[in-house]
């Protein structure tokens, strides 16, 4: 399933920005009649194939036992409460399910004039129930706030992070899912998902399920260097730019030595001020594209002609003795450099079609990148 | 991992120690409508609640650490 969702002439609130997602990533034909809140007119279903994904339940009384229909009012909130929306999907090998959970980010309780002032999450979770109480949900992650802000009722497990996904006026939403993930890319901003990965002995033996929350921002500098590929030549097209502000988390691992489980798992995050400390950086190698100025994402075909370099991505939980787990060849998903292209523009990728995401802000494009998945 | 090291696993949360099984402390927090976090270290369970807001039921088996 691949919508791209278009907020129109006024902002909407985020719980009915969460319902309309999620009425389409449950849906067996996702179509715009499941839109409460997106545009009805700018929005289009590119693929319709059943996303897969099944609704678990939520915390407000009308998205018990199925999500509010699109007529349902979306004032948002009381500052206190805390309204999630819960899915899980199969994975494909093990009975474990991966739960993920979309959230308003209680943007009323910002405390100043913040740039955020109507946005969700998108985070993973160990389990969640027909009430939408979560099990060790993945952190939240905020939009640029300016310095000093504060956000009460923070329920998540993170630090307060940039975050990507609003539903202000102005915003273009990509959502892709499948059961093997469901991804949501905010248009030259970034993304936010729920990738499976391979499985390992280590899953098979404690009974977890192999996925991934993952998130990245593309707009996080104003320095940037874009040259395009033209020749044989030297050109360097990499700045250090994509791992500045992500976070990697999994979850419900267990450390076989000593046995140690971990209900959420960070096992690499890094978004300036908010650099995790608790779990350890270095237990990651996400060796999917270079990321310092000295390396180039570019290189050349048999024929000598300039092609850009299309990443695979994996890591390795090497801080908990975990052997490499492939994010692409379970998610469809392949990690660029940006500006390959426009948005929407086809790859072929060793005989697959993939469509192109250019996570590119005119202005800030410092960490911006690309991604090229399937949308069925 | 010792209780010490625990919290500062979760540093900034209120930690506590469940004198139970997982399933007991999902079917404590899903009836009290509580979203929660795990941490299992030298056999013993240990949970947070990131919504300060939240009050955390009374019960035998919960201890702060």
């Amino acid at each position: 399933m691949y919508a791209k969702l278009v907020v129109g002439a006024s902002l909407i609130s985020p719980i009915a920005a969460i319902r309309d997602i999620g009425r389409l990533i449950t849906s067996a034909s996702p179509n715009t009649a499941n839109l409460g809140a997106f545009s009805t007119a700018s929005s289009i279903i590119v693929d319709n194939t059943p996303a897969g994904w099944t609704y678990v339940g939520g915390v407000l009384a009308n998205d018990q036992p199925s999500i509010a229909n699109t007529s349902m009012a979306t004032t948002l909130l009381g500052t206190n409460n805390s309204v999630n929306l819960c899915f899980s999907a199969p994975c494909l090998s093990g009975s474990a399910l991966k739960y993920c959970v979309l959230t308003p980010s209680n943007f009323t309780t910002v405390t100043s004039a913040g740039t955020l002032n109507n946005g969700f999450h998108l985070t993973g979770a160990s389990n969640a129930s027909s009430t939408g109480v979560v099990t060790n949900e993945g952190p939240r992650y905020y939009l640029n706030l300016a310095s000093g802000v504060t956000v009460v009722n923070q329920t998540s497990n993170g630090p307060l992070n940039p975050g990507f996904l609003s539903s202000n006026t102005g915003t273009t939403l990509h959502v892709i899912a499948n059961p093997r993930h469901l991804t949501i890319i905010s248009e030259a901003v970034g993304h936010a998902a729920i990738w499976e990965t391979s499985t390992t002995d280590v899953h098979t033996f404690y009974g977890i399920a192999p996925f991934m929350q993952h998130t990245m921002y593309g707009a996080g500098s104003s320095t940037a260097s874009f040259p395009t590929a033209t020749s044989t030549g030297p050109t360097y097209i990499g700045t250090s730019r994509v791992y500045s502000q992500s976070s990697f988390t999994v979850f419900n691992v267990t450390n076989p030595v000593g046995g140690t489980n971990y209900g959420v798992y960070n096992f690499f995050l890094n978004a300036g001020s908010g650099q995790d400390t608790t779990h350890g950086n270095g237990q990651w190698h996400m060796n999917s594209m270079p990321v310092t100025s000295n390396q180039r994402n570019n290189t050349i075909n048999s024929a000598g002609s300039p092609r850009y370099i299309v990443n695979p991505i994996f890591f390795q939980l090497g801080g908990i003795g975990y052997p490499v787990q492939f994010v692409t060849g379970v998610t469809p998903v392949y990690l660029t450099s940006s500006q390959l292209g426009n948005t929407g523009d086809t790859v072929d990728v060793n005989g697959t079609t993939y469509t192109f995401f250019n996570v590119y802000h005119a202005t800030y494009n410092g960490t911006s990148y690309g991604l090229l998945m399937t949308t069925g | 991992m010792n209780s010490e090291e625990v919290k500062n696993h979760f540093a900034g949360n209120r930690v506590y120690l469940f004198d139970g099984s997982k399933d007991e402390l999902n079917d404590l927090m899903v009836a009290n409508g509580i979203s929660y976090g795990t941490l299992f270290a030298n056999h013993q369970l240990y949970f947070v609640v990131h919504d300060q807001s939240l009050s955390i039921p009374t019960d035998e088996r919960i201890t702060e650490v």
